[in-house]
């Protein structure tokens, strides 16, 4: 997954680009039937609903995705009987009540719980760079699914969702289907939930289907355009946010609105669409060039390096590695890495093997391989990820660490010499 | 006279409505087999709500539905046109096809025999030149073409249409009575119609049920449609006239209205004779 991102800005978060691309991918194909309803403010509110499941999950200790697929099941049923039958038809003063509820509730079951702020903030609005290769198989499988049992079901649910009453007339049991469709979104977006956060999950399951249904495509064309303009707006927000260093999620939501924008513009004239597309990848470039020109953290870590290594003149190589943690809900410790390696004499004055001493508050102490047969590396600069997990280590509040050569449990290890290398530690994302 | 025949199903006792508001009040209707049966009635009168207790969208308070057969028959069913939904980017092949969508199996596909019993009840409303025209993009009339073509795939034993000329110009509103009164014929389905045009159920109807306050009249067609029938229901002089082997439902004099009787006698007038 990370080799073809080696060499484009979006290479440090290999597991937020996937992520990224599966929620993109799968969620507006779920989304679409949200919109074809016109039941948006009920799109929100079941987003909302899965948060505060997630939040009470964390509160009270038990499984987090699952009492958000509860606590949004239980939404469902609520809703059900207060559209009489169909929770589609559940009247907007009942959706506004449920949808105030469960944003106070998501707020209150947080401050609750003992990471307070860090996790409201993930909650409520996703934390997208931390996702590992985990949270991506959960995530993925489980909107998989989602996607294949709304297919398989597919006229179905389109005949109940396009005229409910016809369809229960020639016998189709109309309000079960639309049960049965609501309780597929709820699992999805409590699943989506604990990566993307809610305003993300919520806007790639509604901005792409817009956006597609703009274009009055046929039916099939506007499922496929929806996932692929979702996609499309993710990569793209990615990459700004990396770029010209801006809050991640806020950012692909924002690129989604612009594709939504775009597929306006092109449902009006050729000329609007075309100038909108023009602003907006402009806008994005000039985005992307401001970041770049301002140091962010990683640069200016880099820029010290130099300086330490200009005293030496001859300096054959510097290392600058970049640590990112996370706890996960299960009390592990998973941390990120990002490694640049600047050659510059040649792979032979590289040290053969190389391998981190993590440390932390509580006495945390680990150790773990990063790179072997590093002269076989290239000359010049190269970059490096990867991510691990330390089990039982999810109280650790900040972490660090120093660059070790030689082989793990060897009498020949040995630690890098200072000005060979710099470490950015940081603090553990909850 | 038409001839007795046996009903297909029959409401006994039947009482429905909404929330706390009663719309039927134990009522009791036949609908006979081969049949078209109208029901006409002012709006908020019940003869919708009958429907939907009829397909299953509401629940009776009281009373029940008995089927002659032992089982609900097949039912075929269109919608009033402004309750379609048009936001579905959905051509006119889809919409029809939705019909066979109960009867297909979970993962089964469309089978040849499918596509062709679509083709077939899309040329019988003549919309097959529209097959892929989005459903949006299509006029209230060919709308409601498709829709009967829709539930004409489910082959229907019992076809139930909600307001079908409702928005529709003379013209089309003309044609499609004649179509689904033919296919009626050929066919030998029932056919149970609610409608506010008397005019329809005047010259297509065998049976009319008279729908007020809750309550109902109803009988043979050349019994309800009566000057005494009519008069009697709508408060005021109504009459019942032959015009070119048609009936149609004339209402009379309202005391306190202006006569308009130099109009009257003007349209009266054959065209030839009229004054360019």
């Amino acid at each position: 997954m990370s080799d073809w991102l080696l060499g484009t800005p979006l290479a440090p978060i290999p597991g937020a680009v996937a992520a990224g691309i599966v929620a993109g991918t799968l969620l507006p194909l779920l989304g679409m039937w949200v919109v074809l309803q016109r039941v948006v403010f009920l799109g929100i509110t079941l987003a909302q609903l899965a948060a505060a499941g997630v939040a009470l999950g964390l509160v009270l200790g038990l499984p987090a995705l699952t009492m958000g697929a509860l606590l949004t099941a239980a939404g469902v049923v609520g809703l059900t009987a207060a559209g009489r039958g169909r929770v589609a038809d559940a009247g907007d003063s009942q959706l506004g009540a449920l949808f105030c509820v469960a944003s106070a509730l998501a707020l209150l079951f947080v401050s609750r719980s003992a990471g307070d702020l860090d996790q409201v903030d993930h909650v409520l609005h996703g934390n997208l760079v931390y996702a590992d290769m985990d949270d991506v198989r959960i995530v993925g499988a489980t909107l998989l699914l989602c996607v294949l049992a709304t297919l398989a079901t597919f006229p179905r649910i389109l005949f109940c969702t396009f005229d409910p009453d016809t369809a229960t007339a020639l016998g189709l049991k109309a309000p079960r289907w639309l049960l049965f469709l609501f309780f597929v979104l709820a699992a999805a977006l409590s699943v989506s939930m604990r990566t993307t956060g809610s305003l993300l999950t919520f806007a790639m399951l509604v901005l792409p289907p817009l956006a597609a249904l703009q274009l009055k495509r046929g039916l099939r064309t506007s499922f496929v355009l929806a996932s692929t303009l979702g996609l499309v707006g993710t990569l793209a927000g990615l990459f700004v946010a990396v770029s010209a260093d801006l809050h991640v999620e806020s950012s692909i939501v924002v690129t989604l609105f612009a594709t939504f924008a775009v597929c306006s513009g092109f449902a009006r004239r050729w000329w609007i669409g075309t100038a909108l597309l023009a602003a907006c990848v402009g806008g994005g470039v000039l985005l992307a060039q401001d970041g770049v020109s301002e140091p962010s953290a990683h640069e200016h870590l880099h820029d010290m390096a130099a300086e330490d290594a200009s005293g030496e003149s001859h300096a054959p190589y510097h290392l600058d590695l970049e640590l990112a943690g996370r706890a996960t809900p299960e009390g592990d410790l998973a941390v990120s890495w990002t490694l640049d390696v600047h050659c510059v004499t040649g792979p032979d004055a590289l040290p053969p093997q190389l391998w981190l001493v993590l440390t932390g508050d509580g006495g945390l102490s680990e150790e773990h391989e990063l790179l072997h047969e590093m002269q076989s590396l290239p000359v010049g600069d190269s970059r490096h990820t990867g991510t691990f997990g330390v089990p039982g280590q999810g109280g650790v509040h900040r972490i660090d660490g120093q660059l070790w050569t030689g082989s793990l449990e060897g009498a020949d290890s040995l630690p890098l010499e200072p000005e060979r290398f710099a470490v950015l530690g940081a603090d553990v994302q909850r | 006279m038409v001839e007795e025949r046996r009903p297909l199903l029959r409401f006994d006792g039947l009482s429905a409505g909404y929330g706390r508001r009663l719309v039927l009040n134990r009522i009791s209707l036949s609908v006979p087999e081969r049949s078209v049966t109208a029901l006409v009635g002012a709006n908020g009168s019940g003869k919708t709500t009958l429907l939907r207790v009829l397909l299953g969208l509401i629940k009776p308070r009281a009373g029940r539905i008995e089927y002659t057969l032992g089982e609900r028959p097949r039912i075929g069913y269109v919608p009033q046109i402004d309750s379609s939904e048009v936001r579905f980017p959905v051509n006119a092949r889809e919409v029809v096809i939705m019909g066979l969508t109960p009867s297909r199996g979970l993962l089964r596909r469309i089978s040849p025999v499918d596509r062709r019993s679509v083709d077939e009840a899309m040329h019988i409303f003549r919309v097959d030149d529209l097959a892929d025209r989005p459903f949006r993009a299509m006029s209230g009339g060919q709308r409601q073409r498709v829709m009967l073509a829709r539930a004409l795939v489910s082959r229907p034993e019992l076809l139930v249409l909600d307001e079908p000329v409702r928005g529709l110009d003379l013209a089309s509103a003309s044609r499609l009575v004649a179509r689904i009164d033919s296919l009626a014929q050929e066919r030998g389905m029932t056919i149970l119609v609610a409608t506010h045009s008397l005019d329809l159920v005047a010259n297509q109807a065998d049976h009319v049920a008279l729908f007020s306050e809750g309550r109902i009249e109803a009988g043979p067609a050349e019994h309800i449609l009566s000057d005494e029938v009519m008069t009697r229901y709508h408060g005021m002089p109504v009459y019942v006239r032959e015009v070119e082997g048609q009936l149609v439902v004339v209402p009379g004099h309202v005391d306190g209205a202006p006569r308009h009787a130099h109009r009257a006698r003007r349209i009266a007038r054959p065209a030839e004779e009229r004054a360019p």
